[in-house]
């Protein structure tokens, strides 16, 4: 049963959650991963929508390559994720003294996503040179 | 401040919100003029948009007369006693006495409904009522454009606005009604009762409206009339959302006295829940439609909706993670019905009943899988999986496919339900209107008369209107 409730009284009363699967962490968690998959995947899928989706593309893997280290690079602003903010919490510095050198901690990380998502959108963008008219040609359309 | 005062406030909190509720809903109005309008051709523009408009006028009207007191007096009809009216003797039961009230408050002719400085209440709630009932023959009204007589679309607009969907409301969407107290029906954004109702009543009509002219090919394969203005469409669509939350919102119940919002039910929810939980539902919709339908505008923009209609009826229960992973299964199974309902010889221009009857189906049926156990009242049961089958499956066939089929096969003995193949041909503005949508431009007719012959992209598409007046 998704109802964390067995009775109108306790339902009615309830001062708190009130969700189903309320009682069952468990659940929510796995409804969360598979949100966030769905979320994911929609991202993915963006990519080749129109080139028949249904086949795998050859940047696969650079696709999800991307995902991850945009995912990586997110979760390196999380409090605590990344090494070197882990070491900043130790810090007994004031922070006035600190200020400088928090930015370049966490920076690097998202600019790696950020940057090698620009790659990727160049890349796929990268097209054959377009070849220049034959002269003969040119010679016709003036 | 004095007691009076203060007992004033909690009434003007409740006038002043369903008030405000009620008066962006009608945006989902000026979403559905401009969603029809933007797919309608381009000799159909005014003539779509007008037919909509009317919607306001046949159903507002008719819920005054009697779709207000058709709410009221049928909650208990037939499973659990008769229809309440002035002839019924309030002293038969506790039940009856308290529905009585709201039934002689239902009247044309009851002093609740004028001004009243002793009911602050009946009045917006009539407001309210009356929006969700144009909702829902506007869902009728875009799966009917280009081939429907005006005055058909208004008869089928005040039975299904007026009558059948407001059946549906008493029974399953008011704490007197048998689908809530003999089945433990739950339907919190009126999934199966507004949407399903509306969609399968589309579906009934649109079985004896018959497909537009060059709709189909001699094979019997669908061939694409694509919408005049996709932007406007996309633009309505936006309006219908915003219009959205506001009726999930005057779908809170908050009362003077209460010390919580509550459903219809009864139920303890919150109204922030129901900002969430749309706003994650919208956005699941858009992402399972554009997936499933590889980015076509139409059916992605339609998911949002999709999405919301899916998880509607336990929108005031779901946990956010479970409305992402439902509305997108809903949205992500929209388009696919569409296509096997076109496929299937129907042709339903604005993807009706897919959108708004499956999904309102699906919504409500799942709500006895997902929030089953919820317990709803003393002597309810609670929600559960066959009470929201049957509940959902009444509703959608008894009040929704079988009057729309039946009133609808009724107008076409009488040669009343579609206008003639020349005023198709011809298009509705001149023929109902007298005048052009877009007179100062080259309409798409004007176009086809100097090419002749191929789109300019290539793409063979569906006669024109000249063409078919050669033929």
């Amino acid at each position: 049963m998704s109802s964390p409730f067995s009775t109108f009284e306790e339902f009615s009363a309830a001062k708190g959650p009130i969700y189903t699967f309320a009682n069952s962490p468990g659940v929510i968690t796995f409804l969360i991963l598979l949100s966030a998959l769905i979320s994911l995947y929609f991202l993915y899928a963006s990519f080749g929508m129109k080139n028949e989706f249904a086949k795998p593309t050859d940047e696969t893997g650079a696709i999800a390559l991307l995902i991850a280290t945009g995912v990586s690079a997110l979760l390196s602003l999380v409090p605590g994720y990344s090494p070197s903010q882990r070491l900043e919490a130790n810090d007994l510095r004031p922070t006035a003294a600190r200020a400088h050198v928090s930015p370049r901690a966490t920076l690097p990380g998202v600019l790696m996503g950020l940057v090698s998502m620009t790659g990727l959108a160049t890349g796929r963008n990268r097209q054959r040179p377009r070849r220049r008219p034959a002269r003969s040609m040119r010679r016709r359309q003036g | 401040m004095s007691p009076e005062a203060q007992e004033f406030l909690g009434t003007f909190a409740s006038e002043t919100f369903y008030y405000w509720a009620s008066v962006f809903m009608l945006l989902i109005h000026a979403g559905f003029l401009a969603y029809e309008g933007g797919a309608s051709r381009t000799k159909n523009v005014l003539a779509t948009m007008v037919k909509n408009l009317l919607t306001l006028a046949s159903v507002g009207l008719a819920f005054f007369f009697f779709g207000w007191w058709v709410y009221n007096a049928f909650p208990l009809f037939p499973v659990t006693g008769g229809i309440l009216g002035p002839w019924t003797n309030p002293e038969q039961s506790e039940t009856i006495q308290s529905a009585m009230e709201l039934v002689e408050a239902s009247y044309p002719w009851s002093p609740a409904l004028a001004p009243n400085t002793g009911d602050h209440l009946t009045g917006v709630f009539f407001f309210a009522f009356a929006l969700f009932a144009m909702t829902t023959a506007s869902i009728l009204s875009g799966a009917l454009i280009e081939r429907v007589k005006v005055g058909a679309y208004l008869v089928l607009s005040v039975v299904l606005g007026a009558f059948t969907w407001v059946v549906g409301a008493a029974w399953g969407w008011n704490p007197f009604g048998w689908f809530v107290t003999n089945l433990g029906y739950h339907d919190f954004g009126c999934s199966a009762i507004v949407h399903g109702i509306s969609g399968f009543f589309a579906l009934g009509v649109l079985i004896n409206l018959g497909p537009r002219v060059g709709k189909y090919d001699e094979a019997g394969n669908p061939r694409p009339i694509l919408p005049h203005n996709l932007p406007l469409t996309m633009v309505g669509l936006m309006l219908i959302f915003v219009g959205f939350y506001a009726f999930l919102a005057a779908c809170v119940i908050f009362l003077p006295g209460y010390t919580g919002e509550t459903t219809i039910y009864g139920t303890p929810m919150t109204l922030a829940s129901i900002g969430v939980n749309t706003t994650l539902a919208l956005a699941a919709g858009l992402v399972g439609a554009y997936i499933s339908s590889k980015s076509e505008p139409f059916f992605t923009i339609s998911g949002g909706l999709a999405g919301i209609i899916t998880v509607g009826a336990g929108l005031d229960l779901y946990h956010p993670a479970l409305v992402i992973v439902l509305a997108f299964a809903g949205a992500f199974l929209m388009p696919k019905v569409i296509v096997a309902i076109e496929k299937a010889g129907i042709d339903d221009a604005v993807g009706a009943v897919g959108v708004h009857g499956v999904c309102g189906l699906l919504g409500a049926v799942l709500t006895g899988i997902f929030a089953a156990g919820y317990p709803q009242g003393a002597d309810i049961p609670p929600i559960n999986f066959v009470g929201q089958l049957i509940g959902a499956l009444v509703s959608v066939v008894l009040l929704g496919f079988i009057p729309g089929y039946g009133v609808s096969w009724l107008l076409k003995r009488f040669n009343l339900l579609r206008v003639s193949r020349e005023e198709e041909v011809m298009g509705l503005d001149i023929a109902d209107l007298g005048i052009e949508g877009y007179p100062e431009y080259p309409t798409m007719t004007l176009i086809s008369n100097i090419t002749k012959g191929v789109g300019g992209n290539g793409i063979s598409q569906a006669p024109t209107s000249s063409e078919l007046a050669m033929d």
